[in-house]
């Protein structure tokens, strides 16, 4: 079994701090991290992989063993190309042979097994940005990593696309850990086994969803309030969505208190994210 | 002076905006060594001659590097500006600009070296600027690539300098004189070169449409 | 192995799809044939297309490097991994795309001299040139451009491509040259010469003799240009590559260990052959700046040479021992030589003792050990090598020595060459006495000599000095021995030699002096001597020295008059008397145009060209026939 440890770790980029202390255990399954825009999500993926220096330690632990140098990891950064001028099995065998994979049947397998087998003589270039996306995976599954990494899976595609592509990976947290970093809430909801909320480069909280989510029961409410009175509600309370009915608002709230006539909701990972993280209601 | 667009478009060129001015102070540095030279004449008139028009090309190119080459650049065409303003407008203003800079380092190197100024000399380079900014122009359009449009640039400059222009035919406008006196070819030169840049934007203009 | 060959392969085809990459055909191609359709010789002209071949080849292998940071996914490599192997085999990739564009060159040259029907060597030596100079420099540019993208992301490294590709272009050398020449910095030639990749002039025509500018040497030193950058690109990579970083190291250290038995050889190559400049551009030009303060003088030796036995290597440069045996002819303790002035004096000894001597541009005074009386006799060994001059020289190609340059010191005190009217001309110095000769030549091809038969050790006595020429040089014998270069047609050289013989028979016949049958005519390209005295400014092709004819490459000789002839058998004759070159410009002028004149009317010829005839005529006539013929 496959375990990450991450121990104290800190990164600076001169004055700015944007890892501090971070200590996180990953075990087997979907490991989700939530954060909003410049929270450390990138640079502790880049610290995962290699790509950064970093104070603390990594271990990657097999069995109970640290295999630091044995575990492959596989990758798919935020903005993702490659070899635009290649089609995608040649990416695929190009990016294979690096990995030192002889296989040419395990490309085909992968490819077959994130649907890009119509599109496998398309150039790079050509592809949309839903397939550029499942490239991305299908390369970094190359070599049957132990550790999927995947930074922001989604951004930039389709509600069909979205779907898609969770489900796949959702599929492929049955056979290694996958480790996926995203602020779109929508795509760990569905799939992810334990999150960690980052927040200005400390690790909020984090844990099973499932636990999480009871930590909030109770905490969540919905009200229909005049629309006069959303400002006073947005000062007291975290909202965390807002709807339309008519001439009033529905508005959904995560507060240790809710407001008297609140109508007590189940807490969805959402509501975990902007209880752990503030409001954010732009 | 430069107002705050084109103060930040130079600052998205980046180091490269800097080569033409080098290249003008260049042009003073040889004109100050050269003045007790036997050879002072001809050697100012040919750095005169090969350099300041040719690097008229080069803001040319790169002003037109965030527009056509860049990622993202057709995001620019949405802004509402027509293609004239981004393309020939934007070419001119900067080879009006490179224009002027050069006319002061040449009237400089022409006053020190030769104790002269040859308003001659000074409409020549005017032209033959104006025809590499409009070929730079037009190349960038058509090309697409900052790195290709400078090689068409330079072979242009490399076959004229060793064939004495022969082997770029009616396109060449280089004189290749020894001095600075001057017969009758330079209005030809300078109706031939205005002739080109008209014929340059055009097609530049087409070009730059393209999506 | 396998995997560097199957990451190439894919590198390659990123390259080959890459469509930009083509820019550079159509405009090369071009280039070539503008070059070429005259004739593939003309490829030593074609400075612009190895400047943009330079240029282009930066231009792919940088966009190449620079193509995965651009694109965004350089990190997920360096997390992927085998950095060092994908880096090597881009390079390589790189150079495999220029190597079909290569090959595109040198096939469109060979298919263009069959069909200009040039002589199969020309052919042969123009796949080297090709070879030395477009396709190990399109290599080095590929590392070139490699390294600048891995140094510098950002657009800048267009202006460093386009300076650096100008630098190292034979566009450079000219820039660079007139630069080293306004700030005075002679030292600069030659980091300028060991920088640049492109041909050593960009305007030299080809030389029928010399052949293409392809010594061995140039090879080693672009081989060893382009191991050092390799060194230099690796280095980058060690400082930038966070990954693998020992492998990049090991490869540095395996560059250069390689170099260094190499480095030695690699200083800066010594090219001899530098064919003559004129005018304006001999600013540069090594014999011009030497010679640009001196008259000709001549102080004659207070002994005579009898006998020379040397052995001399012509194979790199001149390198020769030799033994002189000489008599002297007057009381003295010093003996003057003159020795065109880089070759320079090793060792002399006399008796298995070493004299001293003082080498000061073309003159060697050496210090006997004691006084030595007239009439005896010594024999003197003296050692010397070096690179000859601009226009005459000896090395693995070619070897143009004629008798009238000294490469053999010349007894007595004067210089090799000199300045006239802004114009740099030999001294006609051969020793004008019967000397035996025993030189064994150590060449790379057949010594053609105005003493013996055609081998390579030359036995006999001559007058007029000892020539060594070799090369792409054909023989034919008729009448007389002719030696001569492709370029030349056997009819027309005949022809010319023929009615040139003829006027020089009359001169000498007129001015009394004995009349020598030509045993041997050379026609090669040697330094034109100017006869610059006549207004026409005309232009002298030939020179007698003795029972020699020495003549350069002289194109449509059916097309010369007459008077043409006359003038040349005037020239050939007066210009190999050094009595007559030593005097005054104007004197000689006067001496030459009235002579001309008188010629020309006794001859009945049509006159064509002006010439300004002095008022004095007969005495300047007379002054010519009194010269010691």
């Amino acid at each position: 079994m496959v375990e990450i440890q991450i121990k104290s770790v800190t990164k600076k980029y001169g004055n700015k701090i944007a890892l501090r202390d971070v200590n996180i255990k990953i075990s087997s399954g979907v490991f989700g991290l939530l954060g909003s825009n410049g929270a450390g999500k990138t640079t502790l993926m880049k610290c995962l992989v290699g790509l950064l220096k970093y104070e603390g330690q990594i271990e990657f632990m097999v069995d109970g063993k640290n295999q630091n140098g044995m575990i492959k990891v596989g990758y798919l950064p935020q903005n993702f190309m490659l070899f635009k001028q290649l089609t995608v099995k040649e990416a695929m065998e190009y990016v294979a042979i690096l990995k030192n994979i002889e296989s040419k049947n395990e490309v085909d397998e992968i490819i077959n097994k994130v649907n890009l087998t119509q599109e496998k003589d398309k150039k790079v270039k050509k592809l949309s940005g839903g397939m550029l996306r499942r490239l991305g995976i299908a390369q970094a599954l190359i070599g049957s990593p132990n550790i999927l990494i995947i930074d922001e899976p989604t951004v930039g595609l389709d509600p069909k696309e979205r779907v898609r592509i969770r489900n796949l990976l959702s599929n492929l947290g049955n056979e290694m850990i996958v480790i996926i970093s995203t602020h779109i809430v929508e795509d760990l909801d569905a799939i992810a086994n334990n999150v960690a909320i980052l927040k200005d480069g400390v690790v909020v909280e984090q844990g099973d969803v499932e636990d999480l989510l009871l930590k909030l029961q109770g905490k969540v409410g919905s009200l229909n309030i005049e629309r006069e009175d959303l400002h006073k509600y947005e000062s007291e309370y975290t909202i965390s969505s807002v709807n339309y009915i008519d001439n009033s608002l529905s508005i959904r709230i995560i507060s240790d208190k809710l407001p008297k006539n609140s109508k007590i909701e189940s807490p969805k990972l959402e509501d975990v994210y902007f209880y752990f993280n503030g409001v954010s209601n732009d | 002076m430069i107002n705050n667009y084109k103060r930040l478009e130079i600052k998205l060129m980046g180091t490269v905006f800097v080569v033409p001015i080098i290249m003008l102070c260049i042009v003073l540095i040889v004109g100050f060594l050269s003045i007790n030279s036997d050879n002072a004449e001809y050697i100012i008139y040919s750095t005169m001659e090969n350099l300041i028009p040719l690097f008229a090309g080069w803001w040319g190119i790169f002003c037109m590097y965030e527009l056509l080459e860049a990622e993202g650049g057709e995001i620019m065409r949405t802004y509402g500006l027509s293609f004239f303003s981004l393309g020939i407008k934007k070419n001119l203003y900067y080879f009006c600009s490179y224009l002027v800079m050069s006319m002061v380092a040449s009237t400089i190197v022409m006053q020190i070296v030769m104790q002269h100024i040859f308003i001659d000399m000074l409409v020549q380079i005017a032209f033959q600027a104006l025809y590499f900014s409009a070929f730079a122009f037009a190349i960038m359009t058509i090309v697409r690539n900052s790195g290709w449009s400078l090689f068409v640039l330079m072979a242009y400059f490399v076959i004229a300098f060793f064939t004495n222009g022969e082997g770029l035919g009616i396109f060449n406008v280089y004189l290749f004189r020894q001095g600075f006196s001057f017969n009758g070819s330079l209005l030809f030169i300078c109706v031939k070169c205005f002739g080109f840049a008209i014929l340059f934007y055009i097609i530049g203009n087409k070009f730059i449409k393209r999506n | 192995m396998k995997k560097f060959a199957q990451i190439t392969f894919y590198e390659l085809k990123m390259i080959i799809r890459t469509k930009l990459n083509y820019v550079l055909l159509p405009i090369l191609l071009y280039f070539l044939y503008y070059s070429i359709y005259d004739g593939v010789t003309n490829l030593t002209l074609s400075g612009y297309v190895l400047q943009i071949l330079i240029i282009g080849a930066m231009i792919i292998s940088y966009q190449s490097f620079k193509q995965e940071y651009i694109q965004g996914y350089e990190e997920l490599l360096q997390v992927i991994g085998r950095r060092y192997i994908q880096n090597s085999a881009r390079l390589f990739a790189n150079c495999i795309f220029l190597t079909l564009i290569n090959v595109v060159i040198l096939g469109i040259t060979i298919i263009y001299g069959i069909l200009q029907t040039q002589p199969e060597w020309i052919i042969h030596e123009s796949v080297k040139y090709i070879i030395l100079y477009f396709y190990i420099s399109s290599i080095i540019s590929i590392v070139i451009g490699a390294s600048i993208a891995s140094l510098i992301k950002n657009k800048f490294g267009y202006a460093l491509l386009v300076f650096v590709g100008i630098c190292i272009g034979p566009l450079g050398k000219g820039v660079c040259e007139t630069i080293a020449t306004m700030l005075n910095i002679n030292n600069l030639n030659d980091f300028i010469n060991a920088i640049n990749i492109g041909q050593y002039d960009i305007y030299e025509g080809f030389n029928f003799l010399y052949g293409f500018e392809i010594e061995s040497g140039r090879f080693i030193h672009r081989g060893i240009y382009l191991l050092s950058l390799l060194c230099v690109f690796y280095l980058i990579k060690v400082l930038k590559e966070k990954r693998q970083q020992l492998k990049y190291i090991t490869t540095i250290v395996c560059a250069v260990i390689l170099l260094l038995p190499l480095v030695n050889i690699a200083r800066y190559p010594r090219y001899i052959y530098k064919p003559g400049i004129i005018g304006d551009d001999a600013k540069g030009v090594h014999d011009y700046l030497f010679y640009q303060n001196s008259k000709l003088s001549y102080e004659k030796p207070s002994f005579v040479i009898s006998k020379v036995k040397a052995i001399v290597d012509t194979r790199n440069a001149l390198a020769v021992k030799g033994e002189f045996f000489i008599k002297i002819s007057e009381d003295t303790n010093k003996i003057n030589f003159t020795l065109y002035r880089d070759f320079i004096v090793k060792n002399v000894s006399f008796d298995g003792r070493k004299l001293s001597y003082l080498q000061e541009g073309d003159n060697i005074m050496i210090t006997l050990p004691e006084l030595k009386k007239k009439g005896d006799e010594m024999c003197l060994r003296i050692q010397y090598e070096g690179l000859s001059s601009n226009y005459f020289f000896s090395g693995e190609k070619a070897v143009l020595l004629p008798s009238y340059f000294n490469w053999l010191p010349f007894p007595g005190k004067t210089s090799s060459m000199y300045m006239e009217n802004s114009l740099i001309k030999t001294s006609p110095l051969y020793i004008n006495t019967p000397v035996s000769y025993d030189i064994d030549v150590k060449c790379h091809k057949r010594i053609a000599s105005n003493i013996g038969s055609n081998t390579n050790h030359i036995i006999g006595t001559s007058s007029d000095g000892v020539s060594l020429i070799s090369g792409y040089l054909y023989y034919i014998e008729n009448d007389c021995r002719y030696f001569y270069t492709n370029d030349i047609p056997i009819e027309e050289m005949q022809t010319y030699t023929k009615k040139l013989l003829k006027y020089i028979n009359m001169v000498e016949n007129d001015l009394g002096i004995k009349e020598t049958k030509i045993k041997q005519a050379f026609f090669a390209p040697f330094k034109e001597e100017y006869l610059a005295m006549l207004d026409t400014n005309y232009v002298v092709n030939s020179l007698k020295v003795g029972d020699t004819l020495f003549t350069s490459s002289y194109p449509d000789i059916n097309r010369l008059s007459d008077e043409h002839y006359i003038y040349e058998s005037v020239a050939c004759i007066f210009n190999s008397n050094i009595d007559f070159v030593a005097q005054d410009l104007e004197t000689k002028t006067k001496m030459v145009s009235a002579y001309v004149d008188y010629f020309v009317r006794k001859c009945n010829v049509k006159t064509e060209f002006s010439n300004k005839i002095p008022e004095d005529v007969e005495y300047w006539i007379e002054r010519c026939k009194k010269l010691s013929w």
